[in-house]
């Protein structure tokens, strides 16, 4: 099922539905697993629903490779931190997955409580990409927390954010939890060869939240981190392709941005 | 029959004819402190001597203005002293609660402390300039990126070596698990179960090797971070070096013959590389800014201007202001300080040179006497509170590296204190060493009343007064004399005499006058004394009124006149009373009252033992004295001391044994010994003057006259009334050797040696004396007789009564 037909947009806004122009946010989406990044990836999405009379979806997806993958006689854990090897059983992975499930749950109707918000829990079982871009549409918007990025090798939601920032049909926000919503301008880069429309392909929805615009001359994935070092009020916008460029120069960049990077298609 | 005083010898004159000038202005001024040859060598060989323990006490009374006497001569010599350092503070990179010291030539503080503050405005601007220059930042990134890259290569050189093996690399909640691959997936774990057992055991084997290599490249992390940051930190100090390095050679070659500053600037150099973060990092622990105020030099004694050796006064020598004191400032509720708060005390600024103290200002503040007792002992002056010293308190401060001392203590003070310290301090003579004793008086002969002359020049000019004539001189010569109750001495007391001066100044403006001549001089003094006279007038009016009875005419028997001298602060006046004798027959016993009633004290009960032990010898030399006598002040309240009244005392018993009638215009002051002779006694001219009011206020003067010690002539400076009075014979003074003298002038009677068998002429006041004590003595060689016979009646029988009432 497509998750977003119910919602279409009302009005049939023109444009929607084509990438950077107009989008409306129909559905606020946020990937949970119970960690204090997505947690707080949580908090900045009941926000911006709040904001946006959007509805909010959070989805929990519980991974069934891994859970078989404690099936194999040799299955151990590495820490990713200690590298202490500890021994997988399947039965904990599974009673640890419903134990994020509730807490999940929980901090839903806590991040909610008190707010006229539409909101649902999704948990689905299987790969935790696929399963949220089956489930993102055009006009959603997909919160993601940040410390994935910058915590350490291979964390799930470090490589999850990063596919998903990449190939996710609608707009991602990367938040940095251990941030406050500050407002500020909303930057965007100068697009090489392309000018004074810079501006108009940031989406109205979310140029709202922010106060003004700002162009930023950045040539380089180390231009702009330089850029970007002493500010922590606003966000950052960033179109796809030049995401992609940005991340070849640089892997590790979005981790060390002190600001929100949202990225559009 | 004795004669009375000269009016020349009751004022000596001060002979204009000596002077060789016409007005001051023409005389050069001199060192006030000729007169006190004493006090100036004691103070030229204290200031010579450096070693430690001679510090000065300078004695004197404050009418001396010892702080401006020794003020200029400490003056003289500190200008040929040479000018000593400056002293600063500086922070303590080891131990910040300790700031150190650091000694520098003079000026070079001024110097050093512009220089660093021009480094650390240079700093402030260059350093932030090469953390954002492109090299750094491209540096920086390069090695981050290099080292992200080793990081995330340790992990993905696992990941390949087991994909090579057909071994799955996945992440977990908490970090990472290998698992069989089927194709690009994992293999199911029944699909593994399948397997060959061989091929099972071999990916069993894979797995547990792949386990450690991947524990391995986990626990290399810390390692590589560690890497990181040693080469940030490496790049950070060159990139550091490339920015201080200049400046900071700069200076170390300008002050390459200062250790200290030479060790500071390489502590400049290191905390920089060490605070690196602190540049960077707008929310570092240290801030920039507190890391540059470490650089910063407290000056804390600035010799830049000083011409020769300081000499400094403190005029309120507390603790704080002796060694120094720690500020603080408030800063979020919380007081903080640091070294750049330190204050210097009178110490610190004194050091190399002198620092004057007034030492009642020393005793009276609290622990300042012990702080500077101990600041000399050890020789170095610490700066800490009193509370910190004592103990008191113990919250976190300051103890700044103390600072070597070499200053020379100058104490002004009361010779009373100079004795109950060395009485009751056993440091204080180790400490002080040298005492300067200034002179109270000097003598007046005509090389120093010339010497005066331009003392009073020295001073008019000083002051910037009129000049003084030559009478002006004279006047202020004869009241110096006056001041020092005596003809041949002048008072050495440099703030009465200036104050004279300025008053007569004064009334010389008033005048219009351009010179002080005599008239203003004793127009000065005549309105001191009116402002000083309401007690004095007060006093005399009870006499006028007669509420104190006081006789100044006529003949009483028993009744005479002595003189006592009122003291209240400065002044002192003199005034007339009343004492009185009885005598009759009795044990040879004088009472004197005043002692019995406790009014009296210790030495005036001493002269009335010393006055009857000489009335015995002298009027019944070879029999019992059989005299019970009294003697008493009339109307004395205050009680009475003092020896002076002894004369008086003696003509009163005298009159009363002999039942002659003494005269009272006569008024008496003189003490006595055992054989007559009549001693010298203070305050002669106030009880002349007073009985001399007294007499006047009553109605005109017929001949009153005082009797003093001849001893006390010398002494005599009495005021123009009373000498006019003496010159036109109103008023006379006698003065006595012995108390005979006394006796005859006031009885009338002549006075007569006793011959051989001990008998005084027919007629004379000692043969009346003689008389009537034989009656006395017989009288009670009666009395005793009756009383034996009637006891030995009682004892002998009871027939025998009628003899005991014939001896009643």
């Amino acid at each position: 099922m497509q998750p977003d037909e119910a919602e279409r947009p009302l009005g049939d806004a023109p444009g929607a539905g084509s990438a950077g122009r107009d989008v409306r946010v129909v559905r606020v989406l946020t990937l949970l697993d119970a960690s204090r990044h997505s947690l707080a990836a949580l908090a900045a999405a009941v926000d911006l629903a709040a904001a946006r009379h959007a509805e909010l979806v959070a989805l929990f997806v519980e991974d069934q490779e891994l859970v078989s993958s404690a099936g194999f006689p040799f299955a151990r854990e590495i820490g990713a931190v200690s590298g202490r090897v500890r021994r997988l059983s399947r039965d904990d992975l599974v009673a640890g997955q419903a134990r994020q499930a509730r807490r999940v749950t929980e901090a839903l109707e806590a991040a909610v409580a008190g707010r006229e918000l539409r909101h649902e829990l999704r948990v689905t079982h299987g790969r935790i990409v696929s399963e949220a871009q089956a489930l993102a549409g055009p006009g959603d918007v997909l919160m993601l927390g940040k410390a994935g990025f910058s915590g350490h090798w291979g964390v799930r939601l470090g490589s999850t954010s990063r596919a998903l920032m990449l190939e996710a049909p609608c707009t991602v926000i990367i938040w940095d939890e251990r941030l406050p919503l500050a407002r500020g301008p909303l930057r965007t880069l100068a697009e090489p060869g392309v000018q004074a429309h810079a501006p108009t392909e940031i989406p109205e929805g979310l140029a709202r939240l922010f106060e003004g615009e700002e162009v930023l001359e950045a040539s380089d994935a180390r231009d702009l981190e330089h850029r970007l070092r002493r500010e922590s009020r606003g966000a950052l916008l960033l179109h796809r392709p030049r995401l992609a460029r940005l991340a070849e120069q640089d892997p590790d960049l979005l981790a060390r941005l002190p600001i929100p990077v949202i990225v559009v298609p | 029959m004795l004669e009375p005083l000269d009016v020349s010898q009751v004022y000596r004159r001060c002979d204009i004819a000596s002077f060789t000038f016409e007005i001051t202005s023409e005389l050069e001024s001199l060192d006030l402190l000729s007169g006190h040859e004493r006090a100036r060598d004691a103070l030229s060989f204290g200031t010579a001597m450096r070693s430690d323990g001679f510090n000065l006490f300078v004695l004197g009374t404050p009418g001396h203005d010892r702080e401006s006497l020794v003020g200029r001569f400490l003056a003289e010599q500190a200008q040929r002293g040479p000018a000593p350092g400056d002293w600063c503070y500086r922070y303590n990179f080891e131990d910040p609660s300790v700031p150190l010291a650091l000694s520098l030539p003079a000026g070079m503080g001024r110097a050093l402390r512009e220089d660093l503050d021009g480094l650390i405005e240079e700093l402030r601007s260059a350093i932030p300039a090469v953390f954002e220059s492109e090299e750094y930042q491209n540096r920086l990134h390069e090695l981050k990126q290099a080292m992200s890259e080793r990081q995330r290569d340790a992990v993905e050189a696992v990941r390949r070596e087991a994909r090579e093996h057909g071994i799955l690399l996945l992440s977990t909640p908490n970090g990472f698990t290998f698992a069989p691959a089927d194709g690009d997936k994992m293999m199911a774990p029944e699909a593994f179960e399948k397997l060959p057992p061989e091929e099972r055991e071999r990916i069993e084997h894979k797995v547990e090797e792949l386990q450690r290599t991947l524990t391995q490249a986990i626990r290399q992390m810390p390692r590589l971070a560690k890497q990181l940051r040693q080469q940030a930190n490496d790049l950070n100090a060159e990139m550091l070096e490339s920015a201080i390095g200049t400046p900071l050679d700069e200076l170390k070659q300008r002050y390459a013959e200062q250790q200290g500053v030479i060790t500071h600037l390489d502590a400049i150099r290191e905390a920089i590389l060490f605070n690196a973060d602190s540049f960077i990092d707008e929310d570092a622990d240290i801030p920039a800014e507190a890391v540059f105020s470490r650089f910063q030099i407290n000056l804390l004694v600035d010799n830049a201007e000083a011409q020769g050796a300081p000499v400094v006064h403190q005029d309120l020598p507390t603790h704080q202001h002796l060694v120094g004191r720690i500020e603080h400032q408030v800063h979020n509720g919380t007081l903080i300080t640091d070294f750049l708060l330190i204050r210097p005390g009178a110490l610190h600024r004194a050091n190399g040179g002198y620092l004057v103290l007034d030492v009642r200002g020393v005793l009276t503040q609290p622990g300042a006497w012990e702080t500077l007792k101990r600041v000399l002992r050890a020789g170095e002056i610490r700066t800490e509170s009193l509370e910190q010293a004592y103990g008191l308190i113990s919250t976190v401060t300051l103890e700044p590296q103390p600072i070597p001392l070499d200053v020379k203590i100058v104490l002004l003070g009361d010779r009373l204190l100079y004795y109950l310290l060395c009485e009751h301090d056993p440091e204080f003579l180790e400490l002080f060493k040298v005492q300067a004793d200034l002179e109270d008086e000097l003598d007046r002969d005509p090389e120093h009343e010339a010497f005066y002359a331009r003392m009073v020049a020295t001073l008019a000019r000083t002051a910037a007064l009129r000049p003084l004539d030559r009478e002006g001189v004279a006047a202020v010569i004869e009241r110096a004399s006056r001041l020092a109750d005596d003809q041949r001495k002048l008072s050495a007391r440099h703030r009465d005499l200036q104050d004279l001066l300025l008053e007569a100044d004064h009334w010389a403006g008033q005048e219009d006058a351009r010179v002080i001549g005599r008239a203003q001089v004793e127009r000065a003094v005549a309105q001191q004394l009116w402002r000083a006279g309401r007690l004095r007038e007060r006093s005399h009016e009870l006499f006028t009124r007669g509420t104190l009875m006081v006789a100044t005419e006529g003949r009483r028997v028993g009744q005479v006149n002595g003189l006592s001298v009122m003291q209240l602060g400065e002044t002192a006046f003199g005034q007339p009373s009343r004492i009185t004798a009885t005598a009759r027959p009795g044990e040879g016993r004088v009472v004197d009252i005043e002692r019995e009633a406790r009014t009296g004290g210790r030495i005036h009960a001493k002269a009335v033992m010393i006055l009857s032990r000489y009335l015995a010898s002298r009027y019944a030399a070879l029999e019992p004295l059989s005299l019970s006598a009294s003697l008493a002040f009339e109307q004395s309240y205050g009680g009475v001391e003092g020896d002076s009244a002894s004369v008086a005392e003696v003509c009163a018993l005298v009159s009363a044994i002999s039942g002659v009638g003494l005269d009272q215009a006569f008024a008496v002051t003189g003490s006595i010994d055992q054989h007559g002779r009549v001693q010298a006694v203070g305050g002669v001219n106030e009880k002349i003057e007073g009985f001399f009011d007294v007499c006047r206020s009553r109605g005109e003067l017929s001949g009153q006259a005082v009797i003093l010690p001849r001893t006390n002539v010398e002494h005599l400076m009495l005021k123009g009334e009373v000498r006019e009075a003496i010159e036109q014979g109103r008023f006379r003074v006698f003065a006595i050797a012995r108390v005979d003298e006394a006796l005859t002038l006031l009885t009338g009677l002549p006075s007569g040696e006793a011959d051989s068998d001990g008998r005084f002429p027919e007629g004379s006041l000692e043969a009346r004396v003689a008389a009537r004590l034989a009656q006395f003595r017989e009288a009670v060689k009666q009395a005793r007789q009756a009383k034996r016979g009637l006891a030995d009646g009682e004892t002998a029988g009871e027939g025998d009564g009628e003899d005991g009432d014939d001896a009643t």
